[in-house]
C-alpha cells in the first residue's frame, strides 16, 4: 500500500515536473521569441543604416544642410560683422595654396616615405581587425545552429587573434593622425574644416567600437548557453554594424582626396557633409574594402592555422587546426572570388569620374602595377586551389573527382599566363626594329583587356570547381534527380566557359570598342551564374546524401604551406593596390582642388615603390608573427619549480 | 534514354539563360546583341 502512495506520490511529482519543464519551455520559447525580436529590430536598424549610407541620393542630405544652414544664420548676426558664423567663415575659405612652410620633414627623413609606411601598417591592421568579427559572428552562428561546440570554440579563437591586434591597430592609427598633423598641417587643417564634426563622430565610433569589442570578447563564456547565445550573438551583430560605419566614415576621407565633392572648383564647401561624404568613389571603395578585409582577414587566421597545425603536440589538436585552416581558406576565397568585380566596379567609376585619372592607372606608369598584381591574383588562386586539392586527401570518396585536377590546373596555368602578358616591352630602338614594331604579335592581343577578362573569368570558374568537387568529395548524393542536377551543372560550366570566351574574343577583336567594355558584364555575370547555381543546386543535391569519413589532421604539410602563401599574397596586394589607389592623384593632395607642392610631388618610379611596399608587407608580417606569438603565449604555463633538496643541508 | 534526354535538357536550359542574360546585360547598356559580325552602329 505504501509502495503504492509512493508511486502516486512519485507520480503526482513527476506530473507537477512535467508541468514545471513545460512552463519553463513555455517560458524559454517566450523568451527565445524575444530574444528573436529584439535581434530583428537590431538587424533591420543596421540594414536601414546602411541603407541609408548607400543610397546616393537621399534627400535629407540637403534638408540637413537646410537645417545646419540656417541655424547658422539665426547665430550669426552676433558673431561677425558680416552676419556670418565663425563655421560658416570658415567653410566659405578656398583651399589653400600649399608653399614650403605648409610642410615639414623628421630630419632628412621624407615624409612620404614615412607616412606612406605607417598608414599602410595601419590599414593592414585596421582590415584585419574590422573583417574578423565578421566571419567570427557567422561562425558562432552555426556554432548555436548545428549545436557543434567545434564553431563555437574556433570563433573564439579567430577573436583571440584578432584581440592583439586591435591596440597596435590603434597605436599605428595614433601614430598616423600625429604624423599627419605634424607633417602636413595647412592640409589636414583643410582636412578638419571640410569635414568638422565627422570625425569627432568618427571618434565616438571608435569608442563604441572598443567598447562593443571588448564586451564581446569578454563575455564569450558568460553569455554562452540558451538565451544568453543570443544576446552574445546580438552583440557581435552590433560590432560589426559599428565596424563597418567606422570603415565607411574613414574612406570617405581618401575617397574625397581622390574625387572631391560637396566644394567647389577652388575647395570652397559648398554642401552638407552629406554631399562631401557621398562623393562617386565613396560605394565602390566601400564595397571593395569590405569584401577585401574579409578575405584578408581569413588569409591571415589561416595562416595561424597553419601555424598551429604544424606545431601541434597531438593529433587531435592537429585535427583541430587543420579544421581551422581549412575554414579560413573557405572564407578567403569565398570573399576573394567577387572581388575583382568589385574592383572592375571602382575602375569604372574612376573612368567615369575622371578619364585621365582612369588612364593615369591602367594607361600610364601605373599599368606596370596591375601586371604584378595579376601575379599575385595568379599565386592566391593557385595557392587557394593546391590547398583544396591536397585537402580532398583527407576523404577517399574524393578519388571520384581527382581526374579533374590536372585539367583545372591546366586552366589555372594558362589563364595566368595571359593575364600577366604585358601589352607593351620596355624596349630598344633596336630591338623595335628587329620585332619589326612596339607590338609582338603575339603580346598585342594577349595583352588587352579582352584576354584578360576571358582568364580572369576561367580562373574564378575554375577555383569555384575545385571548392565544389571539394564540398562533394565527402558526400553520396541520393536524390533521385541526381543524374539531371549533374547534367545541368555541366552543361552551366560548359555553356559558361564557351560564353565567356565567346563574349571576350568575337566583342573583344571583331566589332567596336563600345562592345568591349559592355561585353565584360555579361562575362562577369556568366561567372556569377555558375557560382550562384553551383550553390543552390548543391544544397538542394546534398539533401539526404550519405556522409563519408573526412580524416582532419591528414593533409600534407605542403599543403598547409599554401595557408601562408595567401596571407603573403594578400598583403602584398592591398599594398600595391592601394598605392595604386593613392597614386592616381598624381601631383593633387585632393585632386583638381589643393595641388601638392611638396618636393615629393610626383609618382616615384616602380622600383621606389616596389620597396616602400616590401618594406611595408614584411613590417607588417613580422607584427603578424608577433600576433600569433602572444595569442600563443596565453595557452602556455610554467610548470611549478620543483624544489631540490641541497644534499649540503 | 532518361540520361540523353537529361542532357539535352541541360543544355537547352544553360543555353537559354546565358543567351537571355547576354542580350539582357547588353540592352541594359544600350547595346544590341548584335552577334551576326556587323560592325556596331
Amino acid at each position: 500500500m505504501s509502495s503504492h502512495k509512493r508511486l502516486i506520490t512519485d507520480n503526482s511529482s513527476t506530473v507537477s515536473g512535467i508541468n514545471t519543464l513545460i512552463k519553463h519551455a513555455q517560458d524559454s520559447k517566450a523568451s527565445v521569441m524575444i530574444v528573436h525580436r529584439s535581434m530583428q529590430i537590431v538587424f533591420a536598424m543596421i540594414i536601414m543604416l546602411s541603407a541609408l549610407m548607400m543610397v546616393p541620393e537621399l534627400a535629407w542630405s540637403s534638408d540637413v544642410t537646410a537645417v545646419v544652414e540656417g541655424s547658422s544664420i539665426a547665430e550669426g548676426s552676433s558673431t561677425t560683422a558680416e552676419g556670418s558664423t565663425t563655421d560658416e567663415a570658415l567653410q566659405n575659405q578656398p583651399a589653400p595654396t600649399m608653399g614650403p612652410r605648409d610642410y615639414r620633414q623628421i630630419g632628412s627623413m621624407s615624409s612620404r616615405s614615412f607616412v606612406w609606411v605607417i598608414a599602410q601598417l595601419h590599414l593592414f591592421l585596421a582590415a584585419f581587425v574590422l573583417a574578423v568579427p565578421l566571419f567570427v559572428t557567422v561562425i558562432e552562428w552555426l556554432g548555436v545552429k548545428t549545436g557543434d561546440q567545434r564553431y563555437d570554440d574556433m570563433a573564439h579563437e579567430f577573436m583571440k587573434v584578432s584581440m592583439t591586434a586591435y591596440s597596435l591597430t590603434a597605436l599605428f592609427g595614433g601614430t598616423l593622425a600625429f604624423s599627419l598633423f605634424l607633417l602636413y598641417p595647412t592640409f589636414m587643417g583643410y582636412m578638419m574644416e571640410v569635414f568638422g564634426n565627422q570625425v569627432m563622430v568618427y571618434a565616438l565610433l571608435f569608442f563604441l567600437e572598443s567598447g562593443v569589442l571588448y564586451i564581446y570578447y569578454y563575455s564569450w563564456y558568460a553569455l554562452r548557453y540558451g538565451n544568453k547565445k543570443y544576446i552574445h550573438l546580438t552583440l557581435g551583430v552590433l560590432l560589426n554594424g559599428v565596424g563597418t560605419t567606422l570603415l565607411f566614415v574613414a574612406n570617405a576621407w581618401a575617397t574625397f582626396m581622390m574625387a572631391p565633392s560637396g566644394v567647389d572648383d577652388a575647395g570652397v564647401v559648398t554642401g552638407g557633409i552629406w554631399d562631401i561624404m557621398r562623393g562617386p568613389l565613396w560605394n565602390p571603395l566601400n564595397l571593395h574594402r569590405f569584401v577585401a578585409n574579409i578575405a584578408f582577414g581569413g588569409a591571415i587566421v589561416g595562416a595561424y592555422a597553419g601555424y598551429k597545425m604544424l606545431s601541434a603536440q597531438s593529433m587531435a589538436q592537429r585535427a583541430h587546426y587543420d579544421w581551422m585552416g581549412y575554414t579560413s581558406n573557405f572564407i578567403a576565397v569565398l570573399a576573394f572570388l567577387p572581388l575583382p568585380f568589385a574592383g572592375y566596379w571602382l575602375m569604372a567609376e574612376i573612368y567615369a569620374y575622371s578619364q585621365q585619372m582612369g588612364i593615369t592607372a591602367m594607361g600610364g606608369i601605373l599599368a606596370w602595377l596591375f601586371i604584378v598584381q595579376a601575379v599575385l591574383i595568379g599565386t592566391i588562386l593557385l595557392a587557394a586551389n593546391y590547398y583544396l586539392w591536397n585537402g580532398m586527401s583527407r576523404c577517399e570518396g574524393s578519388q571520384r573527382y581527382t581526374w579533374l585536377i590536372k585539367y583545372i590546373a591546366a586552366t589555372l596555368v594558362v589563364s595566368f599566363l595571359i593575364w600577366v602578358t604585358p601589352h607593351t616591352l620596355i624596349l630598344s630602338a633596336q630591338e623595335i626594329a628587329t620585332l619589326g614594331g612596339s607590338h609582338h604579335p603575339l603580346l598585342g592581343p594577349l595583352g588587352i583587356m579582352p584576354a584578360k577578362n576571358i582568364a580572369v573569368n576561367l580562373m574564378l570558374m575554375g577555383t569555384f570547381l575545385s571548392f565544389q568537387l571539394y564540398r562533394r568529395s565527402d558526400k553520396v548524393i541520393t536524390v533521385p534527380w541526381a543524374g539531371f542536377g549533374n547534367a545541368l551543372m555541366v552543361a552551366i560550366y560548359v555553356i559558361a566557359i564557351a560564353n565567356v570566351i565567346f563574349l571576350g574574343v568575337y566583342y573583344g577583336y571583331f566589332t567596336n570598342t563600345v562592345y568591349k567594355v559592355g561585353s565584360s558584364v555579361a562575362q562577369v555575370m556568366s561567372t556569377l551564374i555558375v557560382i550562384v547555381s553551383g550553390v543552390v543546386i548543391d544544397t538542394m543535391m546534398f539533401k539526404g546524401a550519405k556522409s563519408l569519413p573526412v580524416k582532419w589532421g591528414q593533409i600534407s604539410n605542403r599543403g598547409v604551406y599554401a595557408l601562408f602563401a595567401l596571407p603573403i599574397a594578400f598583403t602584398w596586394l592591398m599594398a600595391l593596390m592601394g598605392y595604386v589607389r593613392s597614386s592616381v592623384r598624381t601631383h593633387w593632395h585632393i585632386y583638381t582642388v589643393m595641388k601638392d607642392n611638396s618636393v615629393d610631388n610626383f609618382i616615384p618610379n616602380i622600383g621606389h615603390a616596389g620597396n616602400m611596399m616590401t618594406v611595408a608587407t614584411i613590417s607588417f608580417l613580422a607584427i603578424v608573427l608577433f600576433i600569433f606569438w602572444v595569442a600563443s603565449l596565453g595557452d602556455s604555463k610554467q610548470p611549478k619549480p620543483v624544489k631540490i633538496a641541497n644534499p649540503a643541508e | 534514354m532518361k540520361q540523353l534526354k537529361n542532357w539535352v535538357l541541360s543544355f537547352v536550359i544553360a543555353i537559354a539563360v546565358f543567351y537571355l542574360m547576354d542580350h539582357a546585360m547588353m540592352s541594359m547598356q544600350g547595346l544590341p546583341l548584335n552577334i551576326d559580325m556587323t560592325p556596331s552602329q
